[in-house]
């Protein structure tokens, strides 16, 4: 199946899908597993990490130029920031939203 | 009705404005916003709609982002789990897609509910639904904007770093359990040794699967 963006947006619901009918297709016992809880909190833990980690290594950056390396400091800075900002405001926009400007302005000018 | 719209109003102070911010984030994929608001009208989850953009992005496989969906939301499986007592009256259609649109704000409302408003299934239907439009509607006020305006700003994509972040923070607050965390970097750390980096995230979900169980294994073997 080509990777199209219709085929994607099908795949995506059919996931989604999946997880929130499943239930009325198991059979009960499987609900009470202990494997299943752990699972359920392992999972997404797991997830969101590499997401971090994937989200920075597809970006752009010709490792063989040395000026990459300004925009893997930016890159590193702006994530602080984020982990910071939340940290002390336990708000998400504002986490979201000033780190994400910080990278911008640093992609700007550097 | 009253009460509808005072409960879903909640709903909509976040689903707007994160909605929205969706919409213009998809923009950055250069595909029309009709493919935004489709997505919201099918897939109706928020981190999985905004994750998708860097996957998108970076043209992931499908087997990709089958998994990556698919355990991202593995949550939503308990959520249905609690909606099967509640709705357990609803009829057949109605339980489809309510169940279908048990996101994380719609089950927080649910949850909190007393049995008897729990048990009127023709509210949490209704519920449901009004929640759904208020995110597509979000979804379509971002998408149009974005798609409109032709916005293009390097650097905007670092945003759903920023936002896996903030949730990555959020879930070890919630679990207060660093292992999954360890494990993520370790894996990631393989997958690059190997050089599996071409399908780096299923290929570190695997391997993170993998060291899950070999640590339980462990762990049992101790005890």
């Amino acid at each position: 199946m080509q990777n199209t963006i219709v085929n994607v947006i099908l795949v995506m619901a059919v996931a989604t899908a999946l997880t929130r009918l499943l239930p009325l297709a198991l059979p009960k016992k499987y609900y009470e597993s202990k494997l299943l809880k752990e699972l359920n909190q392992f999972f997404p833990t797991l997830i969101l990490t590499l997401l971090v980690i994937y989200s920075v290594r597809s970006a752009n950056w010709d490792i063989s130029q040395i000026n990459s390396l300004k925009f893997a400091y930016a890159e590193i800075i702006s994530m602080l920031l984020a982990a910071l900002i939340y940290k002390i405001s336990n708000n998400m926009f504002w986490a979201i939203g000033i780190s994400t400007l910080s990278f911008i302005l640093f992609k700007m000018f550097l | 009705m009253k009460d509808l719209f005072k409960h879903s109003s909640v709903v909509a102070l976040g689903y707007l404005p994160l909605g929205t911010a969706f919409g213009i984030l998809f923009s950055e994929t250069g595909y029309h916003y009709g493919y935004a608001i489709l997505m919201s009208v099918l897939v109706y989850a928020g981190s999985a709609q905004l994750i998708s953009v860097t996957l998108l992005l970076a043209g992931a496989p499908l087997i990709t982002v089958f998994i990556t969906i698919f355990l991202l939301n593995s949550r939503h499986f308990f959520y249905s789990l609690y909606a099967l007592n509640p709705y357990k009256k609803m009829p057949l259609m109605q339980k489809l897609y309510s169940m279908f649109a048990l996101t994380d704000e719609t089950f927080s409302l649910l949850s909190t509910f007393p049995k008897e408003r729990q048990n009127d299934t023709a509210f949490m239907f209704k519920l449901s639904l009004l929640n759904h439009f208020w995110w597509i509607f979000g979804s379509a006020i971002g998408a149009i904007l974005g798609y409109s305006a032709n916005l293009n700003v390097d650097g905007l994509e670092f945003s759903l770093t920023a936002l896996f972040i903030v949730l990555l923070i959020d879930q070890y607050k919630a679990a207060k359990n660093i292992k999954p965390i360890i494990i993520a970097i370790i894996s990631s750390i393989i997958v690059t040794i190997l050089g599996w980096d071409k399908h780096f995230l299923i290929a570190s979900i695997s391997v993170g699967i993998l060291l899950f169980c070999i640590e339980r294994a462990y762990a049992k073997h101790n005890r």
